[in-house]
């Protein structure tokens, strides 16, 4: 009777780790789902974007120049006549382009250098610290500003500015995951058996420092798209005609009294998207919490 | 060891960091493709004559060299001169800095004196209407664009309720107090001139509020979490078990506790109200560094966009500086 | 049950239940006693049998989702459960001090100890900060600490895990309590250090003339510090005896499985004796006697009601359907 008890509370702990755990914690967090909601309307509207726009977005047609929203314009139309609303459909694939762009350069960038810095330690650790330290320096924005100036007005080229800047935070996340493991008795064991560096780094560090960079990746995505945003915004990401989200509400800025859904809807755009991965990135952070897992 | 030997200390290590900054903003300022000179004099000078204007400024000296003629001009405050104001840049800074930094200062000032108690009734009135509300309100505040805000405030309140003044510093028909400290609301209070006061508080709520909702989000955000977590601790169960009420235990016990956490993220919330800064001068035309800097980017002025970056940082640098050591004099556990 | 006045009665079934995602979590399952002025009442029990809880309850201190569903507390005759807001805060640290079990983390790390000390000085008694910096110098004296006055103004985490305990003590007997609760007082401190502060409960306590009940799973602290002894499994007192009863004629099988497995040194065993089996989910008890899983003596009578405590024997009460008042366990 008793080992019954035992075996009981053991599959208890084995269920809390499982896949149906997972689901029934992301299903009780109504905010995640809405935030993956969000996302997934995005993703949508990125792939389908000539299926769901009403019209041609590059397309301009001066006569119907500042016309408030209607049937036909479903969220009016710009200085040149084009659709609002399909601008904002199309331009739906540049920010998804530009926020995975970015978010996947800094991780390759910041995972070489953590990786090496965590496992290496010593003098190259402290150059990285020192490294990592002077980028971390800048002011948010700032230094994605001067750069992307100096390399020319582009949207690659803010793309790139951007990796720049955010590679040291996951550089930092990934060497101190990298040092956590480093002391883990397996490793020795491996080393013991004969494995090489690059076997240990790329067989077990890589596969178990992964969760954090996950959530912090995600949490990230919805700054990124801000930064690109406010990038745009001032004229240094994507270049007109481009309907990059950012850029229509600088374009609308100067229409703001007779025209106000220029500038407001592609804002309301970004809004959702930004809420909707941070809901996401909320979500997953709980769901790899290891606290809120034992409940 | 000694307070003033710590501040030493850290003020000794951050020079290292500052000239890891120059070298990127030197590295930055070279890596313009083309060649400036032969830009600026035009496509009718000569080779002759881009080869002399080149060993004039020392471009044609190897990096390094290049470097510490650099740093040489920082030393001396010789940042270059802006190619639209035709000034040195560091005049044009001088110029700006004030009204950046008052409106950055007001804007810190209302979200950390609106954020804080949002958060503190967030957590203690847990699950019910106000944290429902304040939670809402941060995810909100976070993702919004501080520019898109700004625009939406000015549509609202400016343009379609003409509460308050939507462009620059002052009306234009009043001139601004004496300078004293550069800050109009200040400068005006100190000489009692209350119609410019007035005028001068009215033009900067709508900037300094689109700027604050987002910080004012997070430090809410950060104080709520703080505080609930503060709230599970023993101590504030042997705090109530000695008779204290309930609101003593919340105001004197928890609160300090939970606050230590929120002012270590308050050196990074600034560094969001700088960058913010830029985009808020420039929606509401406020005459600060950030609009200087936008400013420039727009006449690819690399010598102001380059002197921005660099001073944006001291500040932002020297800041975090004083946000360590406060943390430091206000949780005793921290050894020095 | 009891000699003398009584400063403590439970009654009425105390049931602490914690509502939570998983279920209700019956920490306090129906719980009954009674302590006498002067006396030390032992609560003994493994982690997790709801003795810290019933203490906290005593105060009120359980926070959501835990809750006082039903029963009495009555102190000096006053149902505590009844009482309003500001009438608790007056028991609190004034008629009933508690010494928690970790003293690093039940004090607060960015205050002075001296004024956490004061706190409950100058909030009870009502006197100016002078009065009350010369009572808390008096009481850190009486706990034994040397040069009070510098004591006053180290933080916390200054002081050793010992001196860190005593100011502990000094804050809940400032205001000289008629009752003091003391949640496993040395749990946390050094072998070295334990014996220094049990030796300065239990004289302090005498001095005070208080009352205390003393919440523990260590046996030894028992058989030194306390007059009765109520054993807990589960949620449930299982037995409430003398001390000296407790040791030479356990009657509970549970209590017998407690006190067997203590090592003594001069025994003529080979291993030692354990209870099998873990304790109880307190979301889904067993049916019956929540013991009876793991007791040796189990019998068709015990699954099917859950046992009260009866007198068996004078003073000596007992929850368990196998033994009858007069005889002994019946086989």
């Amino acid at each position: 009777m008793a080992l019954n008890e035992e075996m009981q509370t053991e599959e208890t702990e084995r269920h809390s780790r499982g896949w149906k755990f997972t689901l029934h914690l992301i299903w009780n967090n109504p905010l995640m789902v809405v935030g993956l909601a969000a996302v997934c309307v995005l993703f949508v509207m990125a792939v389908f974007a000539p299926l769901i726009s009403t019209h041609d977005p590059f397309k301009i047609n001066p006569p119907q120049r500042l016309k408030p929203p209607s049937a036909t314009y479903l969220l009016g139309t710009d200085v040149a006549g084009r659709d609002i609303f399909s601008r904002i459909v199309y331009g739906s694939r540049i920010t998804l382009q530009v926020g995975i762009t970015v978010i996947i350069l800094a991780l390759l960038i910041g995972y070489v250098f953590g990786i090496v810095a965590g496992f290496f330690g010593g003098g190259v650790d402290e150059l990285f610290m020192r490294i990592t330290d002077v980028f971390m320096s800048f002011p948010y924005l700032v230094l994605a500003m001067g750069l992307t100036v100096a390399l020319g007005p582009s949207i690659q080229n803010a793309m790139l500015a951007m990796a720049v800047v955010w590679w040291p935070t996951y550089a930092r996340l990934i060497r101190s995951e990298v040092l956590k493991l480093r002391g883990r008795p397996f490793i020795y064991a491996s080393k013991g058996l004969g494995a090489t560096n690059l076997f240990i780094i790329l067989r077990h560090i890589l596969p178990n420092s992964w969760v954090p960079v996950i959530v912090q990746a995600s949490l990230d995505f919805g700054r990124v798209i801000m930064y690109a945003a406010s990038l745009s915004f001032i004229g240094l990401g994507a270049q007109p005609p481009t309907p990059d989200w950012g850029a229509m509400i600088s374009d609308g800025r100067g229409f703001l009294e007779q025209a106000w859904w220029y500038p407001t809807f592609p804002g309301l755009a970004i809004m959702v998207t930004i809420l909707g991965f941070n809901l996401v990135g909320d979500g997953l952070r709980d769901i790899f919490d290891p606290r809120l897992r034992r409940r | 060891m000694k307070l003033w030997a710590y501040i030493l200390r850290r003020l000794i290590l951050i020079v290292p960091t500052l000239i890891g900054v120059t070298v990127i903003t030197f590295t930055i300022s070279r890596l313009i493709p083309g060649d400036p000179i032969a830009v600026s004099l035009g496509p009718y000078a000569s080779q002759e004559q881009i080869q002399f204007m080149r060993a004039k400024w020392g471009l044609d000296k190897p990096l390094t060299i290049q470097y510490a003629l650099y740093l040489r001009n920082l030393s001396r405050g010789d940042l270059g001169v802006s190619i639209h104001s035709k000034r040195s840049v560091l005049d044009d800074l001088k110029d700006f800095f004030p009204a950046t930094f008052e409106l950055t200062t007001v804007s810190m000032f209302i979200s950390i004196v609106l954020g804080i108690p949002i958060g503190i009734i967030a957590a203690v009135k847990k699950n019910r209407w106000p944290d429902f509300v304040t939670r809402l309100y941060a995810l909100a505040g976070v993702s919004m664009p501080v520019f898109w805000l700004g625009l939406l405030l000015l549509l609202v309140f400016y343009l379609k309720l003409g509460w308050l003044p939507g462009v620059g510093r002052l009306d234009p028909h009043l001139s601004p107090p004496t300078s004293i400290t550069g800050l109009y609301l200040v400068d005006s209070l100190i000489t009692a001139n209350w119609r410019v006061f007035w005028d001068a508080l009215k033009h900067i709520l709508l900037p300094a509020f689109s700027l604050s909702c987002v910080i004012m989000a997070t430090i809410s955000r950060m104080t709520r979490a703080s505080m609930l977590e503060v709230m599970t601790e023993n101590y504030i169960k042997a705090a109530r078990a000695k008779g204290l009420s309930e609101r003593v235990v919340i105001y004197r016990h928890a609160l300090k506790n939970s606050l230590i956490p929120v002012v270590t993220i308050i050196g990074v919330m600034y560094g969001v109200c700088l960058a913010g800064a830029v985009l808020t001068e420039s929606i509401f035309s406020w005459p600060g560094l950030g609009r200087y800097a936008v400013k420039a980017i727009t006449f690819l002025d690399l010598d102001a966009i380059m002197g921005f970056t660099l001073v944006a940082t001291l500040i932002y640098v020297f800041l975090n500086l004083i946000v360590d050591v406060a943390y430091l004099v206000i949780d005793p556990r921290i050894k020095y | 049950m009891t000699n003398g006045r009584t400063i403590l009665k439970i009654r009425g079934d105390l049931k602490t239940y914690f509502f939570t995602f998983d279920g209700v979590a019956k920490a306090v399952d129906g719980v009954n006693f009674e302590i006498a002025e002067g006396e030390t009442f032992g609560l003994v029990g493994e982690t997790g049998c709801g003795k810290s809880v019933t203490a906290l309850s005593v105060l009120r201190l359980v926070d959501p989702p835990g809750r006082v569903v039903s029963g009495e507390i009555l102190f000096e005759g006053e149902d505590l459960l009844k009482m309003k807001d500001q009438e608790m805060q007056q028991v609190r640290g004034n008629k009933i001090g508690m010494i928690f079990q970790d003293p690093m983390s039940s004090l607060n790390p960015v205050m002075t100890v001296g004024f956490q000390l004061k706190e409950p000085i100058r909030l009870h008694q009502r006197i100016g900060e002078g009065k009350a910096d010369r009572l808390a110098t008096e009481i850190l004296e009486q706990v034994r600490i040397p040069e009070p006055s510098r004591i006053m103004k180290r933080y916390p985490h200054e002081l050793s895990g010992g001196m860190q305990q005593r100011v502990m003590i000094a804050i809940a007997l400032c205001c000289h309590p008629k009752l003091i609760i003391a949640d496993e007082p040395t749990t946390a401190l050094d072998v070295t250090i334990q014996a220094q502060i049990l030796r300065l409960i239990r004289d302090l306590k005498r001095d005070f003339e208080s009352s205390m009940l003393m919440i523990t799973h260590n046996l030894g602290l028992v058989s030194k510090c306390c007059d009765r002894v109520g054993v807990m499994y589960a949620g449930n007192l299982v037995e409430v005896c003398d001390v000296s009863n407790v040791f030479s004629e356990p009657l509970h099988p549970y209590t017998r499985g407690l006190i067997e497995a203590i090592p003594k040194v001069n025994a003529d065993r080979e291993t030692l004796p354990v209870i099998p089996g873990r304790i109880p989910d307190i979301i889904n008890p067993p049916r019956g006697c929540k013991f009876h899983p793991r007791c040796g003596e189990v019998g068709p009578g015990c699954l099917e009601e859950k046992p009260e405590l009866q007198e068996v024997k004078p003073h000596h009460w007992v929850a368990c359907a196998r033994v009858r008042p007069n005889e002994g366990f019946v086989k």
